[in-house]
Parts: structure tokens; C-alpha cells; sequence
């Protein structure tokens, strides 16, 4: 047969049976599957969008370039060519003089464009004794906020370094060959970033100013930054130009760049939403699955008349694969509309809650829909049907002959398709393999569980009586379908079920540890002579609980004897952790927000010193490991010591945490400081933080209740991506159901249709086939509760970090669901069934 | 133009083997009418399906017109029927999602008529007398009906050979009569070869052979009517007998 004639024939076959509704159930599911798994993804990506542009807020801009040299122009006319906002500035660690006295400074040059974001907060021009409260609440204290940059000739200065210099506003302070005017004392500036434990205080200058200092010289380190803003397209199309012509001094400033907490925030935010959409791309290819398997068995008769005909396989299998095709990508173009425009409603409807972001192409999630609608069901139609093609036709043909039971074909589809379709990068990797195993368990338990339990039905019917008995002799006669749906409809259960968990009880845990009590306020630069008189100061006014961490400044240089270059290293991120210095710290025992997860903590005495504990991510990200020697550089002098444990730090607590502590005894000698965090409650803490910065001018108070508050909103944002998620999910678990049931619904109708014309009554009829779905429902719905139980408790403690504890609502809500869902949706569809004359189903089952 | 050789056929039961067809050979002519008797499970479908090389036999050679079907794989038999060979299955196996027209233009569009199709089936569904009935679904036609459009899709295409398993077994005698008086017709009409299969004495009775299956042994029936059947072509076993 010519292409021509198959293409053609093809398309008739596939029009003749879309109008006859031979594929509507298959269409159904395919456009509802593409359509929330594109919806989710778009949701998904334009949740994390949103995310993270919430958190780069924290950098002072909507999108920032830094380099180690000086920002080429070409950076800048393009972002204004996108009609951009842009700032310059430049940061470098040097020394401030005033009257024969000089302190270490963190010094940053700004353009008069700054701030783009957020604003900077200077204390009023009042007495001394309120200027050195170096931060509390600012509003309370009626601080400046401005808008601008210092002007030229200006310096604004962090308190602490003026208590050092002993210099007051109005005089001059020198900073290189340059002297300046202390015009301002710094309580907050918008742009500092969240990994502030290593900074020395700040003092501002103009850009302009900065030449004139003479600092900038061959070799000087000084990290400059673009900063941009604008209209969120015109930032992304801005950032997309640039990307490609980056220089290897320059990159853009990303979560990666943030402290722990922020970036470990943005990163749970991720989990959450991956793992969601997951759930629902798995649930929408298990409908596909049924539906696609429901129509192999129906397109039976078709192929072997095809065969008995005179095609060859070639003929049948391209016949056959040019209509799934064709029908693939129709209903998978209209999922994708149709997800698209959903997921447009959900953010408008979401857009009262500040989740905008910026409108995303119409081929975003698109490749996802299409490979779900597609994968499936290539994977769930084409072997049987080509199977089918290899075989005798008269095996289908002769008379008496049932249809194929289930093959085993079936769930080595979904396990190959369930690889394909999950997404295995590394951020993602962790979430599916879970999701895989426990999905895996669950389909073997059910599978147990089913067949026992559909051996028993046969048995027990004969003592149950009325429609009880004709439902469980229904489910036996059906035992291979019964275990496909009981295990379909339980898997699309326990997916709603799992989802319902995040949505629900583990996200709640997290936005509630946020909340309460978190540290929001960080002293750093305690000298150690100071640190038992401030522990004291807190203690009195009633911080509860008051840890003080030593902290050392120290450079990574070799890892087992071998010298640690940062320019080798495959991540940027481990690149970056490369090159800054790294905090050490000495513990006697394990934090609260730490869990070892290879080797052993030492014990809180007797510890032998020469060891070290590490953050696991950090070791990932730089490539050291348990057993692994490290050689700092502290102040010049080399401390050596073996990794003998890995923990799990939870950086989103923002207690004070380290990439390396030692066990007492090791680094006690080198210089250090001592750091600390606490939570202050709002409006308590301006006496406490002003005796604390007038008794120990060294000391610099941190206020991160801004970023705090930025983060709390991003969890907000998180928790409305994922209630409109959900929504999408119970779309497809309603499909799951249907697709589920209408595998056996043919001989469904035809059973119930030869009962009424044997004379049953219309009210016997439907009490059995709800006997029969609501046993088949209770069943999946109890299996679905149990693997949701257990899927919640690992996801938690694996992946969220988070402690969950089933509770007796999970084990209620499964089986009511199930009952629930499967009765309505399985007493619709054979609604037709009760209410039409038994003659004319059977008339049209015997066509 | 059909030939066939020591067929056997075997399936295997929990109980031991049971023997369909044991030895069975045949020979049929060009253009003759043949039916195969006997009673239920005595073989008749299984020898049908064999001849039409829609199953394959456990031990025997098939021929048709000279080409050995059995030496053929699923897909060269498939080759082989195209366009040759017509059916009409017991259960009719009609489509319910296509249209009486549609039923029978699909065998003809796979033959590569392409856009003869539509015309060939229209005309061979006048042929029935279901010209008004184009455009039913099967489930809108009576068992009759549904038997004359089968009839007519397997026809459509002017196979020489026509296989009918049970043509009037689900039909009233009526209807039987009528489908049966077509079947004929065609075969003197346009030289088809038929082989049917039947219980039915008086729709053997119409064919020029007849041949009786019993206990999977074939054995040319005493009443069969040699000279009203066109002359057989030659070959090596023109005894049907077998095994006997």
C-alpha cells in the first residue's frame, strides 16, 4: 500500500472513529493530562519565578551583574537599551582613619542611581546617645529612609565604626588619599546580602568619589556590581541578551550567592512545588495509561480484520501509529491551550495576592504536556496493539473469544515512562527517586493486596446476600480488571493524598517554624573579652536562650595533601565556596538544626581534637567527603585536621551554623571573634540593642527582620502555587477514577443490561454495581492512606527536613475518598446503563 | 486454486491434547461452491481459517493458487489474502463505530482502490439491497442487515475465493434465505470460488460439494453433487477424503 493510501486511510479511520466516540475517553484524558501537567509546570515555573525574584530583592535590584573587574559599558547601554534602571557600584575591604585611628571597613562606592530596590535607612541627626543604637526598629526610632546615594564628598558610616574611630557626624574621616564628611550613620542598607557574618562594618561613598581615593590600582580586589531594574520582561529579555556574552570575570548574582538560609528557603520553596507538580504528572499519566490501555483492547477487532484483510505488519503498525500520532498531538496541542489558560486563571485569581510575575511564553510547560500525552501513550497502546498485529487474527476473530487479560507489559510501561517523565536533575533528582520507590511499593502492595483480596470476594459471595453478593461475584469474574482499576484508582488516590499532606501539614510546619521564634537579629564581631559580658546583656533581658559561637576566619587551600583550585571545581557554586573564606567554628555538641548523616559526631568530652565536622552541601558542592584531610590557612598559619562527619544543616532556621566546626582543642588558639543570633519581638529591643552597641562599640547588630519578612512572603507565594496546584490535581484524580472505571464499563452494560432483561429491578441493579464500586473504592481508598502515610513520613524527614506524624484524619479521608469518589463517578457512568431499555444495549453491543 | 495437504492441527488442554484436524486433505476448483458439515467442534471452523490462512497448521501444506501459504510468515500470508481473498466471519464482526458504507470501504481501501472505494462499496451494498441503509450504524440494523453488509464487505472487492463461516447461523430463515440466495448469486455471477462452513443441510445442499468433518477427519459427503460443480482444476489429490 502506497504512504499516500495509508495516510489517507489512516485519516479516515481516525475521523470515523472520533465522530462515532470510539476515542472520546482516550481524547479526555489526553487533553486533561497535558493540560495540568502544562498548567503545573507554567504554575510551577511562574511560582519560582516569583520566588526568586522576591529573593534577589535582597541584592538591591531586580537582576545584578557583579565582576571582578570593572563593569564593561556595553552591559550598561543594553540594559538601558531595554529601558532599564541601572546602578553601579563597587565594594572593596579597606582602611577608614580619623585622629591617629584606624579600622578595618567594608567599603562600598555607589552611583547616584542607588538604591534601585528597597531603600537605605540612616539614624536621625539626634542626641549621640540614640545615634549609637546600631539597628532596632527603625520606624520606632523615627530613622531617615532615603532614596539616594551619599553625596560627593559624603561618607556614611556604619555606628560601630564611629564608636571605633571616636569620630561624630560633621567631621571628616579619610578613606585612601581622600577625606570625607561623615554625613550619615547607616541603620540598614537595602543590598547587603545575607551572608554578612564575615563582613567588616560598612561605610558609603559616592562612585563618583571613588577614583579620587587612589584605592583602585593592578591587583586591588574589588568586586563590582551592575545593578538593574525595570519591568519584569524587559529584565528577563535584558538578562537572556547578556548571558551570552559574559566574560569569565563576570555573572549574574544568584540565589547561590545568598546565605544559607535565604537560598535554603528558595530551594524548600522549589521542593515543594516540584514534588507537586510531580504528583500531578504522574497522576495524569496513569488516566492516559487507562485510557490508552481501554482502547488497545477495544481496537482488537480492528486490527486482526485489518490483518485478515491482507495488511502486513508494516501496514498496521504504521496505520495504528500515524492515528496516535495524529490524535497525540491534537488533543496535547489543545492540553497545552487549555493548561495555559487555566493556569492564567489561577494566577489572576492568585494576583490579589501579589503572584504576579511575568507572563510566560505559551511554549512554557509545553514539552512536558506534550511528552506525557504522547510517551504514554506510545508506551500503553503500542505494545498491545502490536502485539496484537504478530498474532493469528483468528485468535481474536473466532467466536467465544475473550479479550486479553492484563499483560505484563503494564507496569513495565509505567516504571520506563515514570523515568522518562520524572525529571532527574539534580535539584529534582532526590523528590522523584522517592516518589518512584514508593509509587513502585505501592503498585506491588496493591497488586497483593487486590488479588488476595478479589480471591476472597469470590468466596465471601457466596455467604453475602442480595446486590452485596452479585458486587463481590462481579469483582471476582473481573479479577485481572478489578486489580488494574483497585491498583489505578488507589495510585491516583494516594498521589491526592500525598499532595494534600505537603499542601496541607508539612507546608504548614514549615511557614510555623519561620514564624516563631526565629533568630532575627545576629551580633557579630564580638571580641572575646566582650562575649561573657554580652551573654550576660542578653540573658538579663530575657533572651531566652543565648549561644555564643566562635568564629574563625579561615581559607580552604588543600583537600588530602592536594592544593584546592577554585577554577577546577565543575559547579558554580563550589567555585564560588572556593574562593571566599570560610567560617570555622569550635562545637562540643551537635546543634538542634543539625543532623549527621555519614560518620560520627564526637562525644562533648574527651573528644579527640584533630577532626572536623562538615556541611554536607557545601562538601558536595567544593568535593570532599568523610576521611577527607583539610588544610586551612588561618591567619597564615595552617590547621589540619579529617572530616569524621557530615551534617545536614538546616540552614532556613537562621540559627549561627558553620561549614566546619572542630571539637575543642584544635583552633582555640587562633584569633577569632564570637558570633550570635536571637529573636528580639517586635518593639522590645531598642533599649536592649542601644546599652548593648554603647558597652561594646566592636560589636555590629545585624537586623535581618526585612529579609525575614521577604521570606515569609515567599513561602506565602509557595503555599498559593500550591493550592492552585492542587486544584489541578483533583482534575486529574477525578480522571484517574473515570479512566479506572471505564475500562470495564463496556461489559458493564452489557452484564447490567442482561440483569434487568432477566427481570432485576432497576433499584437491585444499582444497589449491586454500588456494592461492587464502593468495596472497590473503600479498598483503594484504605491502600491509598496507608502508602500516603508512609510516602509523607520519608518525603518529610528526606526531602523537607521536616517531622510529620500521620494522624487518624489521613486514614479517614483515603478510604472516604475512595468510597466517595469512586460511587459517583462509577454510578454516572453507568447511569445510562439503569435508565435505558436493556434491548437496545444489547443490540448495540452485539454491532 | 486451494489446496491442501496432511493438515493437522492440535491444541493443548490441561487434560492432554485434542486433536482439531487430523490429516486432512482437500482440493478446491476455481469458481467452485463448497461446504464443509459437521457437527459442533467437529473441526469446520478451524479448516476454514487454516484455508484462509488466518491460522497456521500444526503439521500439512496449504497452496493457493499454486503459492504455499504455509511457508509464509503472519505478514506474507496477510500479502497473500489481500485483495484475493474475502471473509465473512460467524459473529459478522462488524465495526459499531463505522457506518455500514465505512464497513465495507475499509477492507477496499486497504486493497489500494483508493478513490474507487466509495463507489465499489455503494455498489456493493446495492447489491445486498442495503443501498438506503448506507449511513446505519450496526447497531441500527437488524441481524439480517448486519449479515447482507458483511456479505457485502466481504465481496466488495471481487475476491475469487470466499470464505463464510456460519453465513446464516445467527440469522432466521428468512434472512438465511436471502443471504444465502446472494452468496450464490455471486458466485455464479463472478466465478467466486466459495468455501463455506455451515450446519445448515439446506445451504450445503446448494453448494456443488460437500464435505463432512467429523472427529477432525475430513470425507467428501455421499450427496454431493460433483457435476454441478465447474470442472476442478487439475492436481495431485483431487480426493478429498482423507485419513479415511
Amino acid at each position: 500500500m502506497s504512504w499516500t493510501a495509508l495516510w489517507n486511510l489512516a485519516w479516515r479511520r481516525l475521523w470515523w472513529q472520533i465522530r462515532a466516540g470510539e476515542y472520546r475517553l482516550l481524547l479526555v484524558a489526553l487533553v486533561l493530562a497535558t493540560a495540568s501537567t502544562t498548567g503545573v509546570e507554567r504554575l510551577a515555573r511562574r511560582v519560582t519565578g516569583v520566588i526568586e525574584s522576591q529573593a534577589r530583592t535582597l541584592v538591591g535590584a531586580d537582576l545584578a551583574l557583579r565582576a571582578t573587574e570593572p563593569i564593561r559599558q556595553v552591559h550598561i547601554d543594553t540594559a538601558q537599551g531595554h529601558g532599564l534602571a541601572t546602578a553601579l557600584t563597587a565594594q572593596m575591604r579597606t582602611m577608614l582613619a580619623h585622629d591617629g585611628r584606624f579600622v578595618l571597613t567594608d567599603l562600598k562606592a555607589v552611583a547616584s542611581t542607588w538604591p534601585l530596590r528597597g531603600q537605605v535607612q540612616l539614624q536621625p541627626r539626634s542626641p549621640p546617645a540614640a545615634a549609637s543604637a546600631a539597628s532596632s526598629d527603625a520606624a520606632a526610632t523615627g530613622s531617615d529612609a532615603l532614596n539616594r546615594a551619599p553625596r560627593p564628598g559624603e561618607v556614611w558610616l556604619d555606628p560601630a565604626l564611629v564608636e571605633r574611630l571616636g569620630v561624630a557626624p560633621g567631621e571628616r574621616v579619610r578613606i585612601g588619599r581622600q577625606d570625607f564628611l561623615l554625613a550619615g550613620l547607616i541603620v540598614q542598607e537595602p543590598d547587603r546580602g545575607s551572608d554578612f557574618l564575615g563582613l567588616a562594618p560598612r561605610a558609603l561613598i559616592a562612585w563618583d568619589d571613588l577614583a579620587a581615593t587612589g584605592l583602585i590600582a593592578p591587583g586591588s580586589r574589588v568586586q563590582y556590581r551592575l545593578l538593574v531594574a525595570g519591568r519584569p520582561q524587559a529584565v528577563a529579555a535584558w538578562g537572556a541578551a547578556t548571558t551570552t556574552d559574559l566574560t569569565p570575570h563576570e555573572r549574574f548574582i544568584d540565589i547561590e550567592d545568598e546565605q544559607g538560609g535565604v537560598r535554603e528557603t528558595v530551594e524548600r520553596a522549589r521542593r515543594f512545588l516540584t514534588l507537586a507538580s510531580l504528583t500531578v504528572v504522574l497522576v495524569s499519566g496513569v488516566a492516559v495509561a487507562l485510557a490508552a490501555e481501554r482502547l488497545a483492547r477495544r481496537q482488537r477487532l480492528h486490527i486482526a480484520l485489518l490483518r485478515a484483510w491482507g495488511a502486513d505488519l508494516r501496514t498496521t503498525a504504521t496505520l495504528v501509529g500515524l492515528e496516535a500520532a495524529w490524535l497525540g498531538a491534537f488533543a496535547a496541542t489543545l492540553g497545552v491551550l487549555l493548561g495555559s489558560a487555566v493556569e492564567q486563571i489561577i494566577a489572576w485569581s492568585l494576583a490579589g495576592a501579589a503572584l504576579g510575575g511575568a507572563p510566560l511564553p505559551l511554549t512554557s510547560g509545553a514539552a512536558r504536556g506534550f511528552a506525557v500525552a504522547l510517551l504514554t501513550l506510545l508506551a500503553f497502546a503500542g505494545p498491545p496493539l502490536l502485539a496484537l498485529a504478530r498474532e493469528p487474527p483468528i485468535r481474536v476473530l473466532r467466536p467465544g473469544r475473550t479479550h486479553a487479560g492484563l499483560s505484563v507489559h503494564l507496569p513495565l510501561a509505567a516504571l520506563g515512562l515514570a523515568l522518562v517523565l520524572l525529571p532527574w536533575e539534580p535539584a529534582a533528582r532526590e523528590i522523584s527517586g522517592w516518589l518512584l520507590a514508593g509509587l513502585t511499593g505501592l503498585v506491588l502492595a496493591q497488586a497483593v493486596v487486590g488479588f488476595t483480596f478479589v480471591h476472597l470476594a469470590g468466596r465471601l459471595r457466596v455467604a453475602a446476600a442480595g446486590p452485596l453478593r452479585q458486587g463481590l461475584a462481579s469483582l471476582a469474574r473481573r479479577r485481572g480488571q478489578a486489580v488494574l482499576q483497585m491498583v489505578a484508582v488507589a495510585s491516583g488516590l494516594c498521589l491526592l493524598l500525598v499532595l494534600t499532606l505537603v499542601q496541607g501539614e508539612l507546608m504548614a510546619g514549615w511557614g510555623q517554624r519561620l514564624a516563631a521564634g526565629t533568630p532575627n537579629h545576629f551580633l557579630i564581631n564580638i571580641l572575646p573579652e566582650e562575649a561573657a559580658a554580652v551573654r550576660e546583656q542578653l540573658l538579663t533581658a530575657g533572651v531566652a536562650e543565648v549561644e555564643l559561637h566562635p568564629m574563625i576566619r579561615g581559607r580552604l587551600t588543600e583537600i588530602d595533601g592536594r592544593p584546592l583550585v577554585a577554577e577546577q571545581l565543575p559547579t558554580g557554586r563550589g567555585r564560588r565556596l572556593a574562593e571566599r573564606e570560610f567560617n570555622l567554628s569550635i562545637a562540643t555538641h551537635l546543634q538542634r538544626d543539625n543532623r549527621v548523616v555519614a560518620g560520627q559526631f564526637w562525644p562533648p568530652t574527651g573528644a579527640q581534637p584533630e577532626q572536623f565536622s562538615v556541611a554536607r552541601d557545601v562538601a558536595e558542592a567544593i568535593g570532599y567527603g568523610l576521611g577527607d584531610r583539610l588544610r586551612f590557612s588561618v591567619a597564615g598559619a595552617p590547621v589540619e585536621a579529617t572530616v569524621t562527619s557530615l551534617r545536614e544543616v538546616q540552614w532556613d532556621s537562621f540559627n549561627v551554623n558553620f561549614f566546619v566546626v572542630a571539637p575543642p582543642g584544635l583552633i582555640e588558639g587562633l584569633p577569632h571573634t564570637f558570633v550570635t543570633s536571637f529573636h528580639l519581638p517586635p518593639g522590645d529591643g531598642q533599649g536592649l540593642l542601644r546599652r548593648l552597641v554603647e558597652a561594646h562599640p566592636s560589636v555590629t547588630v545585624i537586623d535581618i527582620r526585612a529579609q525575614l519578612a521577604v521570606l515569609q512572603g515567599l513561602i506565602d507565594r509557595a503555599a498559593q502555587g500550591l493550592s492552585g496546584v492542587f486544584a489541578l490535581s483533583l482534575v486529574a484524580a477525578a480522571l484517574v477514577l473515570f479512566a479506572a472505571l471505564a475500562g470495564s464499563h463496556d461489559e458493564r452494560r452489557r452484564e447490567a443490561a442482561l440483569l434487568l432483561a432477566l427481570g432485576a429491578s432497576r433499584a437491585r441493579l444499582t444497589a449491586s454495581l454500588a456494592a461492587e464500586f464502593a468495596t472497590l473504592g473503600l479498598l483503594s481508598g484504605l491502600i491509598a492512606a496507608c502508602a500516603a502515610a508512609v510516602i509523607g513520613v520519608v518525603l518529610a524527614s528526606e526531602v523537607f527536613g521536616l517531622t510529620y506524624l500521620p494522624g487518624p484524619g489521613l486514614f479517614l479521608l483515603g478510604p472516604l475518598l475512595g468510597v466517595a469518589g469512586v460511587l459517583a463517578i462509577g454510578l454516572a457512568g453507568t447511569r445510562d446503563v439503569v435508565h435505558t431499555p436493556p434491548a437496545r444495549i444489547l443490540a448495540a453491543e452485539a454491532g | 486454486m486451494i489446496r491442501a495437504e496432511g493438515l493437522t492441527r492440535q491444541v493443548a488442554l490441561p487434560s492432554g491434547p485434542l486433536t482439531l484436524l487430523a490429516d486432512v486433505s482437500l482440493c478446491v476448483a476455481r469458481g467452485e461452491s463448497v461446504a464443509i458439515v459437521g457437527a459442533s467442534g467437529s473441526g469446520k471452523s478451524t479448516l476454514l481459517a487454516l484455508l484462509a490462512g488466518l491460522d497456521l497448521p500444526d503439521a500439512g501444506r496449504i497452496f493457493i493458487d499454486g503459492q504455499e501459504l504455509t511457508g509464509l510468515d503472519e505478514d506474507g500470508r496477510a500479502r497473500l489474502r489481500a485483495g484475493r481473498v474475502g471473509f465473512m466471519f460467524q459473529a459478522f464482526h462488524l465495526l459499531p463505530a463505522l457506518t455500514a458504507l465505512e464497513n465495507v470501504m475499509l477492507p477496499l481501501e486497504l486493497a489500494g482502490h483508493g478513490r474507487a472505494a466509495l463507489g465499489l462499496a455503494h455498489a456493493a451494498l446495492a447489491e445486498v439491497g442495503l443501498a438506503t441503509r448506507a449511513g446505519h450504524y450496526p447497531a441500527q440494523l437488524s441481524g439480517g442487515e448486519q449479515g447482507r453488509v458483511a456479505l457485502a464487505r466481504a465481496h466488495a472487492g471481487r475476491p475469487g475465493l470466499l470464505f463464510a463461516d456460519e453465513p446464516t447461523g445467527n440469522l432466521d430463515r428468512r434472512t438465511a434465505t436471502q443471504v444465502a440466495e446472494l452468496m450464490f448469486r455471486l458466485n455464479r455471477e463472478h466465478a467466486t470460488t466459495l468455501v463455506l462452513v455451515t450446519h445448515d443441510e439446506a445451504l450445503a445442499a446448494r453448494c456443488a460439494r460437500r464435505l463432512r468433518m467429523q472427529d477432525g477427519r475430513l470425507s467428501e459427503d455421499a450427496d454431493s453433487d460433483s457435476a454441478a460443480a465447474p470442472a476442478p482444476t487439475a492436481g495431485p489429490n483431487p480426493i478429498t477424503e482423507s485419513g479415511v
